[in-house]
């Protein structure tokens, strides 16, 4: 890899993504150059159909740039293979949607294990681990109920214990809070800065949500597949921790 | 482990799929097994039903039929054509026999040739006749109603209205055996299942239909062309489709018979099952006239509500087996294919966040599986509630083996045969219809249903595999 500043979670540089080809070919992101530190918060920001959750998949190594470099930690998305891929996935990134996407077959405590099970640890230890995220989200007494039986806000939470539950470098989150009541999505948004406090994690969310954007250390726009401009605190990212 | 945890509660809670698959599989099983079931049931009953009719494998038999073109009487018709005018005078009392078979009788000597075969063990020669026996007062010829109307039966003959009561009218089919041979030849001893077999010159067995009709017993007389035998045994079985009613001494026949150093059958037995055809071909090369009939030939020409059922069994159960199990197949897979689709999103989450491919693939196929492994188990209860109800049902089959070689007599011109006249000529046997289901079997049927659920899991695996983890954004699903 180039010599890529350690303090960088990610890289892009001129990073293009195309959907479909030939005349259906749809341009979703466009030369985009964007440098995220490690334990950033990021809102991304945009109207609808101008990329974010385009963005936020190649950032989550869901897919691969059409063109351009991305660099995770200095690896190059674009040239990984699948396996490596899922292997990131697994271990550096966690992902929250904004449809939950819980598997309802599952319980609470099964849907946080569900992300931990990959890594071969034996039944007590996935056990004990989820239990832990759960709690840690303030659920534990929500572990054996099913996705069903939750509500948007508790879903939402079962969620972020499973994307935390391999302990990321990275959280992905596209519209959390999206299909919460406003009440509701405050608590999960103050639940996931408190996780950022704690950990120093690096954070990228995507949101429609002007008030979220607004209590950002760091905000990004998007508009038409480009970086249409950038809004900092510039203490922020640097000191607080 | 977690990902048997995964998959029981997949089948546990998205349980119509669950129900569905595996009944259809089920019931594709289950109709395999069953047809399976019924066709060794039919098999068990044709091998106990044939065995007796049609001997055992090696075994043969050398005949030669009357030529039809030769015309005329058959040259071993001692009496030549029966008719009443030929008995004597009108009232007058006569007491008759007559000799005759549909095979032409050969010298004894013949067997040397067939003997000198290539492929042939042992030989053993026979005589085979009807034997019948006509009693009685010679009618009047004028052709009225002079008979009793009473009983008579109405015939196509334009002379007689039907066997006058006066008139007795008996046929028995007697075989002359080569006693020098126990094991082979139209009586051997394994055939004997009461008393002793042949051993004297007034020795006769008798068939076991025979002695049931006729109320027979060991130590009894029986005649035999108007001599009298002593009933020294009963045989069993019929071997070869030769069943005659009365066996005694080959010289003995022939003597009474006026045949003296004639036969009309070998029995020829083959160094090796595997021959059988080979060695028939060249006996009857070797003896020109000759026809051999082998037990495969007899196990061709048996009839009756066994080979319909074996037949109906072979082809219809068949067609319908694979057609339920390519139709059970279909289901499963498209049922499977429905539920990746519908869970696409809930897929595509499993690899977004770290899932690599062959997890994914595997989970859905390991689902389809163990879903045929229920569909599996439940068929083959299926199956054997199937078979134990055809076993309850106690369907009787018969089998029956009209005798080619054994004369049959028809009725003398001018006499209506008595009914059941020919009865002898003909092999019947009874079975009751079992369904076994063997553990192997069942292991099959599981097998089967597996692999359905393995055909399906496949298709569902493929299509899973290709989900993108991208899937797991998409806003709609
Ligand atoms: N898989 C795809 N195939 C083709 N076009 C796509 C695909 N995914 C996204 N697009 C297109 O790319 C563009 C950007 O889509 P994207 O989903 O990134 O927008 P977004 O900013 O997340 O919008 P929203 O706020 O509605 O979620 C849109 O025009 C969309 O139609
Ligand atoms: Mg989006």
């Amino acid at each position: 890899m180039t010599g890529s500043n350690s303090n960088h979670a990610y890289e892009l540089d001129s990073v293009t993504k195309v959907y479909g080809s030939g005349t259906t070919a749809v341009t979703a992101l466009e030369e985009v150059d964007l440098e995220i530190a490690s334990g950033e918060l990021v809102a991304i920001v945009g109207s609808s159909g101008s990329g974010k959750s385009t963005l936020l998949q190649l950032l989550g190594g869901l897919d691969r740039p059409s063109a351009g470099r991305l660099a995770l930690d200095g690896l190059e998305v674009g040239r990984a293979g699948d396996r490596e891929l899922a292997a990131i996935r697994l271990r550096t990134i966690g992902f929250v949607f904004q449809q939950f996407n819980l598997i309802p077959t599952l319980t609470a405590a099964e849907n946080v294990e569900v992300a931990a099970a990959p890594l071969g640890l034996d039944g007590s230890r996935l056990r004990d681990r989820a239990a832990a995220m759960l709690d840690r989200v303030g659920l534990a007494d929500r572990a054996a109920h099913l996705p069903a039986e939750l509500s948007g806000g508790e879903q939402q939470r079962v969620a972020i214990a499973r994307s935390l539950v391999n302990e990321p470098e990275v959280l992905l989150a596209d519209e959390p809070t999206g299909n919460l009541d406003s009440a509701t999505g405050e608590q999960i948004l103050g639940l996931l800065r408190d996780l950022w406090r704690e950990s120093g994690m690096t954070i990228v969310l995507v949101t429609h949500d002007p008030s979220i954007a607004a209590d950002s250390p760091r905000v990004i726009r998007l508009a038409d597949g480009r970086i249409a401009g950038e809004d900092r605190e510039p203490l922020t990212a640097t000191v607080v921790r | 482990m977690f990902y048997i945890r995964y998959l029981g509660a997949e089948l546990r809670r998205r349980k119509g799929r669950t129900i569905l698959t595996a009944t259809c599989l089920a019931l594709g099983v289950g109709l395999v097994v069953s047809v399976t079931a019924l066709s060794a049931g039919l098999d068990d009953a044709q091998s106990e039903v044939l065995e007796p009719l049609t001997g055992v494998g090696t075994e043969m038999s050398v005949a030669r039929p009357m030529e039809i073109e030769e015309g005329g009487p058959p040259p071993d018709a001692g009496g030549g054509p029966i008719g009443l005018d030929n008995l004597g005078k009108a009232g007058e009392k006569f007491d008759t026999y007559q000799y005759v078979s549909t095979d032409t009788s050969f010298p004894a000597a013949k067997r040397k040739q067939v003997a000198a075969v290539d492929g042939v063990d042992a030989t053993a020669v026979g005589l085979t006749l009807s034997v019948a026996h006509v009693s009685g007062r010679v009618p009047e010829q004028s052709g009225s109603g002079a008979a009793p109307a009473t009983g008579a039966p109405p015939t196509g003959s334009a002379t007689a209205g039907g066997p006058p009561d006066s008139i007795n009218f008996e046929t028995t089919t007697v075989s002359g055996v080569d006693t020098s041979d126990r094991d082979l030849g139209l009586l051997t001893a394994s055939q004997i299942t009461d008393g002793f077999y042949i051993s004297g010159a007034s020795d006769a067995v008798v068939s076991r239909s025979y002695a049931t009709q006729e109320g027979l017993a060991v130590g009894d007389t029986v005649d035999v062309g108007g001599k009298d035998f002593e009933v020294v045994g009963i045989s069993g079985g019929a071997v070869g489709g030769q069943s005659s009613d009365v066996y005694v001494e080959l010289d003995r026949l022939q003597e009474l018979a006026d045949l003296e150093g004639r036969v009309n059958a070998v029995e020829v037995q083959a160094a090796s099952a595997d021959e059988v055809q080979a060695v028939s071909d060249r006996i009857e090369s070797a003896f020109p006239g000759s026809e051999v009939t082998t037990a495969s030939d007899l196990a061709e020409q048996v009839s009756g509500s066994l080979v319909d059922a074996e037949n109906l069994s072979g082809k219809l159960g068949t067609a319908l087996a694979i057609v339920a199990l390519i139709g059970a197949f279909g289901i499963t897979t498209l049922v499977t294919l429905s539920s990746v689709a519908k869970r696409t999103r809930e897929l595509g989450t499993l690899k977004a966040i770290g899932w690599r491919q062959w997890l994914v693939v595997r989970q859905v196929a390991g689902e389809s599986v163990v879903q045929g492994l229920i569909g599996g188990l439940l068929g083959v209860a299926v199956g054997l509630a199937a078979a134990a109800a055809i076993g309850a049902a106690g369907i009787s089959l018969d089998a029956s083996l009209e005798s080619a070689s054994s004369g049959g007599i028809p009725g003398p011109a001018g006499v209506g045969g008595p009914p059941g006249a020919d009865a002898a000529t003909s092999v019947a046997s009874t079975v009751t219809l079992g369904a076994p289901v063997s553990p192997g079997m069942a292991l099959l049927a599981i097998g089967l249903a597996v692999l359905g659920g393995l055909i399906a899991g496949v298709f569902g695996g493929i299509r899973a595999a290709r989900l993108s983890p991208a899937e797991a954004l998409r806003s709609l699903g």
